[in-house]
């Protein structure tokens, strides 16, 4: 009876009270984007999904980030990252950042957010990106067969050390050549001691050093970030400040660019870019770039299917593909073919890693199935029903089907969490699809995370003791001749082709005619200290 | 009146706690494991699986889990997401829009369909009556969505009438054009059903009665016709609103309105049991109540109608 009433009134409230903002044109100097909702608290280190990422990244400001034109990874908050042997790294700050509560940037921000991120009760979603520290372990004890994890009793990692107010060492377990390449990622970025009393409060109302601070917003109304008058960095807005409006339909987030109501939108709508469509109504106000995600069709792993172990069969599965056709088609010509596992513009990246066997080629793909003795029975490729798989699926088992003349079908499952456990675990007797989207651009994120015998998202339990031993053999090298023996790794990889890789996909931007400069990330986030007002 | 309007609300509790239990049930029991592809293209660290396994107790039985959850629920706690956010905080956020878009929609609709369906049923079988089942039987076999973003396209995009999206909350302006589209719909149904009460009433001897006294033939169709044709489309209408509470998802999310529809598709999509719980249990006592006015209405309407 209580809740009855509690619901009368909720019914009065939502009659009467807040009748909203209408939808007015953003101030002078502040431009409008769409966004998505956030799904979580805005906590770099336990954000791992892209519409939190989105609102963090004009947020934050880390010891190393990206740049927008090159690519290549430059200096933000520090002065310079050293090293010797890749194991010991001694990091030196800028003098002169602050926080956006005034606070200033100094060592003790990123040990502390380190420590506390990499603290196993914390229950981090980024917490793996701190196993390569030493002491990494005695934060995140393991659990005994059945039981509950018992509590660390260290706090902090021994692999940590402040040298004083600007300068700190990182001692890791094993070498990492690309260690500063990682700490692009938002999970290395600086916390302020603000963040340690009150967790929840940061994740409502997050605070960094970067050029834009968080003004107002829930994942709801949507988010007003403004210019940070103290940013000390040299990615200074000329913008006053961007406004998030969060849509949950992007074709209603196209109509209203069109319309004129948003100033910049970040992936078009499928049905906009048929024909073109997008470039027209937006008079050429577009941009498309290469994104670092590489998407490609993962392998049964186990005797589920013993005749796609083969190797010979998953390369002439691989060359049956007719890539570019499919991505005119299916993406209306937004893409390009993959010619390897690391996508274009990220460090090391190698045009043709995959050689030969991800190229189309229906008459070497017969004959490599025919080497194998053919293929008996069916191939059953799996996705989830949820997302917008679907069309590039069927099209992938016309091409199999058309070329191998081996009778291919798509099974949906009903979601991609019901999709993940099941093709997680080894029942699957059929592809599926498998993306990756890098989280710093280079090489090795594309290659260790996957392939290696215990790399964190290896779902297909893949095991190459060649390919261990060529990673662990870059570990030790200095960071040139690491990145060729990573790529000596990758091309090992079309031998036995865990994964079959297929395109990587480009992001697409459309833009109103108030602002000008328009550039992406690699990530294929928009640098908004770039953007400027048309007059 | 008083006794049997207690008695209903007495029953609103095992009905209440037996959707909780039914829908707790379905929401936990869908194939696959809740916090796979939590982490974007990367598999969840352990330490993150553990501590959400602790907090959701998901290695508990249901039933389990579905006591503590009650146990919550009595305290008016509804729980906490997946996503860390309170789920009555969500449904706060969600409901100001979507109970304003019902209402206006269901104010539009009977506003049109009720004076439609009169119109209709002076002359049965007239051009009016003709051309309006015509044209019901035309915006009937138009799916909702295509309407949804032909007047979108025409009204917001090309002629900048009304808004072309609902930004935070929603204001009655914003919401409109939606609910003019949702009650496009709807008062065909409405309208024929008001016309096929009213012809009903028109043949009853207390309208000759009236008419042989003299009265205005408006007052006739409009005092007396009308209140004894209002009980089937008071019936409707309560459904109505009902519905729209929960089902007008292809709406809002052409016109990016950000109600409970969404809200629950999200959670559903996302394995996000208690947010589902919590939503579908708060439409369902809403349900609930709006039947037990529709049953007041009735007595109201109709003297003959006593519920002691």
């Amino acid at each position: 009876m209580n809740r009855s009433t509690s619901l009368l009134a909720l019914l009065a409230y939502g009659a009467i009270c807040g009748t909203g903002l209408p939808a007015a044109a953003a101030e002078q100097g502040w431009i409008t984007v769409s966004a998505c909702a956030p799904a979580g608290p805005l906590i770099p280190t336990n954000t791992t999904e892209s519409c939190g990422s989105d609102v963090l990244q004009p947020i934050l400001a880390g010891l190393v980030t990206t740049d927008a034109k090159t690519g290549g990874v430059v200096y933000d908050i520090a002065e310079k990252i050293e090293t010797t042997d890749n194991k010991v790294w001694t990091i030196t700050l800028n003098k002169g950042w602050t926080f956006h509560d005034g606070s200033a940037v100094k060592a003790r921000n990123f040990i502390d957010a380190w420590n506390w991120a990499a603290y196993g009760p914390n229950g981090q979603s980024n917490n793996d990106w701190f196993s390569t520290i030493e002491g990494y372990e005695d934060l995140n004890l393991k659990a005994p067969k059945g039981e509950k994890a018992p509590e660390p009793t260290a706090k902090a990692m021994k692999g940590l050390e402040v040298l004083d107010d600007f300068s700190f060492k990182v001692v890791l377990k094993s070498p990492v050549p690309t260690f500063k390449s990682q700490l692009t990622y938002k999970a290395f970025y600086p916390l302020p001691d603000s963040f340690f009393l009150d967790p929840e409060a940061f994740g409502a109302k997050p605070i960094g050093a970067g050029p834009f601070q968080f003004e107002s917003g829930t994942p709801d109304t949507g988010y007003r970030l403004a210019a940070f008058p103290g940013y000390a960095g040299s990615r200074h807005p000329q913008l006053k400040g961007i406004e998030l409006r969060i849509y949950s339909n992007e074709e209603a987030a196209y109509n209203d660019l069109i319309a004129g109501n948003l100033d910049l939108m970040r992936d078009i709508p499928a049905s906009k870019l048929v024909g073109e469509l997008w470039k027209t109504d937006l008079e050429g106000r577009v941009l498309q770039q290469p994104r670092a995600n590489l998407q490609g069709l993962g392998m049964p792993f186990t005797d589920a299917n013993a005749q796609l172990l083969k190797p010979g069969i998953r390369q002439a599965v691989s060359m049956s593909i007719d890539r570019k056709t499919i991505i005119d088609v299916i993406f209306s010509g937004i893409g390009q073919p993959a010619t390897g596992w690391v996508p274009p513009g990220v460090e090391g990246y190698q045009a043709g890693a995959c050689g030969e066997f991800c190229e189309y080629n229906p008459e070497k793909a017969k004959e490599l199935l025919a080497k194998e003795g053919g293929y008996s029975g069916e191939i059953k490729i799996y996705y989830a029903g949820d997302g917008g798989a679907k069309p590039a699926m069927d099209a992938i088992c016309n091409s199999i089907q058309n070329t191998l003349q081996i009778n291919c079908l798509t099974s949906a499952l009903s979601d991609n969490s019901t999709f993940r456990s099941f093709t997680r675990s080894g029942k699957a007797d059929g592809p599926f699809p498998s993306n990756w989207t890098m989280d710093y651009p280079s090489i090795d994120n594309a290659l260790i995370p996957l392939y290696s015998s215990n790399g964190t998202s290896n779902r297909g339990s893949y095991e190459n003791a060649e390919f261990d031993a060529l990673i662990a053999k870059a570990a030790t090298e200095a960071p040139a001749d690491s990145v060729r023996t990573y790529q000596e790794a990758e091309r090992l990889l079309a031998k036995e082709m865990p994964r079959i890789p297929l395109w990587n996909p480009m992001t697409t931007v459309g833009y109103s005619p108030k602002i000008k400069g328009v550039s992406l990330y690699s990530n294929g986030r928009p640098d908004y200290s770039a953007v400027t007002l048309a007059e | 009146m008083t006794g049997y309007i207690l008695r209903r609300l007495i029953q609103f509790i095992p009905v209440f706690l037996g959707t909780t239990f039914v829908v707790f049930f379905l929401a936990w029991g869908m194939p696959g494991d809740p916090l796979a592809g939590k982490c974007g293209d990367r598999e969840c660290p352990e330490a993150f699986v553990a501590q959400a396994t602790e907090e959701f107790k998901l290695d508990r039985p249901l039933i389990v889990r579905y006591g503590y959850y009650v146990a919550d629920l009595m305290q008016g706690d509804l729980g906490k997401s997946f996503t860390g956010r309170n789920v009555s905080e969500q449904l706060l956020a969600a409901f100001p829009a979507t109970i304003r878009l019902a209402l206006l929609a269901v104010a539009i609709e009977v506003l049109i369909g009720v004076t439609i369906g009169i119109l209709a049923a002076l002359r049965p079988g007239g051009a009016f009556d003709t051309a309006n089942l015509l044209l019901g039987l035309v915006i009937i076999a138009f799916p909702g969505f295509v309407i949804a973003n032909l007047a979108q396209l025409i009204f917001g995009v090309r002629l900048g009438w009304f808004p072309v999206t609902v930004s935070d909350a929603g204001s009655y302006y914003q919401l409109l054009l939606p609910a003019v589209v949702l009650a496009l719909a709807h008062q065909v149904t409405l309208s024929r059903l008001t016309r096929t009460a009213v012809i009903d009433s028109l043949h009853s001897d207390y309208i000759r009665t009236a008419q042989t006294k003299g009265l205005r033939m408006s007052r006739i169709v409009g005092i007396h016709a009308l209140r004894n044709s209002l009980i089937p489309v008071v019936t409707y209408v309560g459904k109505d609103i009902g519905g729209l509470l929960a089902g007008a998802v292809v709406v809002e999310g052409v016109f990016n309105i950000r109600g409970i529809g969404g809200l629950i598709v999200r959670s559903i999509r996302s394995h996000d049991g208690i947010t589902i719980v919590g939503a579908v249990t708060v439409i369902v006592v809403a349900y609930l109540i709006i039947n037990l006015l529709v049953d007041i209405a009735y007595a109201v309407l109709d003297p003959r109608i006593r519920y002691d």
